[in-house]
């Protein structure tokens, strides 16, 4: 599996961090711990996988850091799967700008991954999405009170 | 379908089942899991449509629990999905439940792969440091090889001057106008010629041993001649220094060790006190090395007046990689391999406190100790204590009867053989008898049949009657004069 790949860029008072690869238990987030700013914007949009290991190791991470802002955003399916499920994951005060959520095209049978901003979510209902391919309304592809759960956090 | 509801709010894949093995619920983490989406995993309506199990007969093992409605948990099983092909190592539990439309099961996936991935990690990664540090000994075999080197060429160069001095008064000989005329010269040289050959044939053959690691067997050796044998390291190592080498050592303490680990156990702790002498420049440097006898064990001692070992590298001093010499000076490997050494002839190693200096102990078990700690392998085998101070008369007794039903007891030492005997139930004796007549009647006093060692020349001097066996000690008499008695 390949090992993540961490860019940071400082710009101001923001540190921007993307994070491309698996979040596993080959992970090192030390190089990360030294680098302290007042916020954080975390950009999981490349995370092509993540496991208990590395969960624990992000949460030992967060833990070490002190902010005024954090913003996670692009999160994959399988970071919201883990936000959901995992008590830590995201710290108080943390905010989720953007995420991915699994829809489902019939007429063109395909799966879409459509990229949502959390504002844009009501009620913890998928929103409606149309297929960039056809038009056609997309069919949300999960369950919706388990997806839409980390709202709530 | 009110009851499978709890398993919404577990961490656990979860699949809700009919009693005819229909798919009737699954929870987000069945998604998760399976790595399908809502719309894939309700496309499927039975578990065989979702995978396969590798060890277990999926079908079979639930039916046995439909039969008794009980809970049933699996081994530790492999899944393979079948819509990417994928494994996982899951242990399965099947929970009955009674819901208001009739009896269903709960099929619980407890996810293990990533254990199972992290022990394979694990086991890898512990393979390699294995591999990794068995290089590094390698490494600080060939450092310690070439160390010796000067040594070798030293042993070897005194068997060489001499064979190369009997070859040149061969050839007189020859060329003599009566070569017959010093027939026994001619033969007394060719002797002298061919022993030396052997000494150095001798010598290379234990460097291959050390070098290919094959000399686990243990002899019994004389903790002297290991000592001088060590000790000649530093004359060939450092000609010209002022290093006096003290020894004083007994000749009847006898070890059973394997002379080359046990050499160069004693060898490095004499090079760290080199070393530390050269480097510190102490003025008289001096190594003292001595044995005793002390609770059932040789006690090699090695003491030096150098500047001694910092307090802070006492308490890493046996793990490898400890080391106060320079970078490029050593491996810190040496301290940590007579360790190793010492464990494996059931021995220890100790720094003691001293006021100047290091201060090394090796503690290796007497041989009657040895044999001792040994016994508790084979209760049915008899036992023969050989008595006798020249440890390649012990190893030939060993190498006579190694195959028999007969377990021996080597000392070189009477007192210790006197302990001995009354320690264990002794069989027989074979004692050389030139000890102290005081001695021997303690042995005489045990009661134990009594064989002595001698020769036809000597055998008039036996003290007490008893069976003689008289030298060469063929291979046929003893066998033969240990079943007459025992």
């Amino acid at each position: 599996m390949k090992k993540l790949k961490i860019e940071k860029e400082q710009k101001a008072d923001t540190v921007f961090i993307k994070f491309t690869g698996s979040i596993d238990e080959d992970v090192d987030f030390s190089e990360l711990v030294s680098t302290q700013s007042e916020k954080y914007v975390f950009d999981f949009d490349h995370v092509a996988l993540i496991n208990s290991c590395g969960i624990r190791e992000w949460i030992k991470y967060l833990d070490q850091i002190k902010f005024k802002d954090m913003i996670y955003k692009n999160c994959p399916q399988i970071i919201i799967e883990q936000i959901n499920m995992v008590h830590g994951f995201i710290k108080p005060g943390c905010k989720l700008q953007s995420f991915y959520a699994p829809y489902f095209c019939e007429s063109c049978d395909k799966e879409v991954k459509v990229h949502l901003l959390s504002a844009s979510i009501r009620s913890k209902k998928a929103p409606a999405e149309n297929c960039p391919d056809c038009n056609e309304q997309l069919e949300f592809d999960a369950l919706e009170a388990s997806y839409f759960n980390f709202l709530g956090k | 379908m009110s009851n499978f509801e709890t398993f919404d709010h577990i961490f656990d894949a979860t699949i809700g089942l009919d009693l005819k093995g229909n798919i009737v619920y699954f929870n987000n983490q069945a998604l998760i899991f399976f790595k399908l989406s809502l719309r894939q995993f309700k496309q499927r309506n039975r578990l065989n449509e979702l995978f396969t199990a590798k060890e277990i007969d999926l079908n079979q093992w639930i039916s046995e629990s439909l039969l008794t409605f009980s809970l049933k948990v699996s081994e530790e099983t492999h899944i393979r999905f079948l819509h990417d092909e994928t494994e996982c190592t899951v242990i399965l539990k099947l929970i009955p439940i009674e819901t208001e439309h009739g009896n269903r099961y709960a099929l619980i996936f407890q996810d293990k792969t990533l254990e199972h991935t992290l022990h394979t990690k694990y086991k890898e990664q512990v393979d390699l440091l294995k591999d990794t540090h068995q290089q590094i000994i390698n490494a600080d075999k060939l450092s310690t090889l070439g160390q010796l080197t000067a040594s070798i060429s030293h042993e070897i160069n005194n068997p060489l001057t001499i064979a190369c001095g009997h070859s040149e008064l061969l050839n007189d000989f020859i060329n003599s106008p009566d070569p017959m005329e010093h027939l026994d010269l001619l033969k007394s040289t060719a002797k002298n010629i061919s022993e030396s050959l052997e000494r150095m044939n001798k010598i290379v053959i234990n460097m291959k041993s050390f070098l290919n690691d094959q000399e686990e067997a243990k002899t019994y050796c004389n903790t002297q001649t290991i000592i001088e044998n060590a000790s000649r390291w530093v004359k060939a190592q450092y000609p010209s220094s002022e290093i006096e080498v003290k020894i004083n050592s007994h000749p009847n303490h006898l070890i059973l060790a394997n002379p080359l680990k046990a050499e160069q156990a004693i060898l490095n702790l004499v090079k760290n006190a080199c070393e530390a002498l050269m480097d510190s420049q102490t003025a008289s440097p001096r190594i003292v090395i001595q044995t005793t006898i002390k609770q059932n064990h040789v006690i090699v001692s090695v003491a030096d007046n150098g500047p001694g070992i910092s307090e802070q590298l006492r308490s890493e001093l046996f793990k490898p990689f400890s080391t106060n010499k320079r970078a490029g000076k050593g491996t810190g490997l040496g301290l940590s391999i007579c360790s190793k050494i010492m464990n494996s002839h059931k021995g220890s190693i100790k720094l003691l406190d001293s006021q100047k200096g290091a201060h090394f102990i090796l503690a290796f078990p007497t041989t009657e100790h040895y044999s001792l700690l040994q016994s508790g392998t084979d209760n049915q085998a008899k036992k023969v204590l050989i008595i006798d101070n020249d440890a390649e008369i012990l190893n030939h007794f060993d190498q006579i009867l190694k195959d028999t039903q007969v377990n021996i007891i080597g000392s070189g030492d009477i007192s210790l053989a006197t302990k001995a005997l009354n320690q264990m139930n002794i069989d027989l004796v074979l004692l050389n008898p030139h000890f102290s007549s005081d001695s021997l009647e303690a042995i005489k006093a045990s009661k134990a049949p009594l064989i002595f060692l001698t020769s036809e020349e000597l055998k008039s001097q036996i003290p007490f009657e008893g069976e003689l066996l008289l030298k060469p000690y063929s291979a046929k008499d003893v066998n033969n004069i240990i079943a007459k008695v025992l």
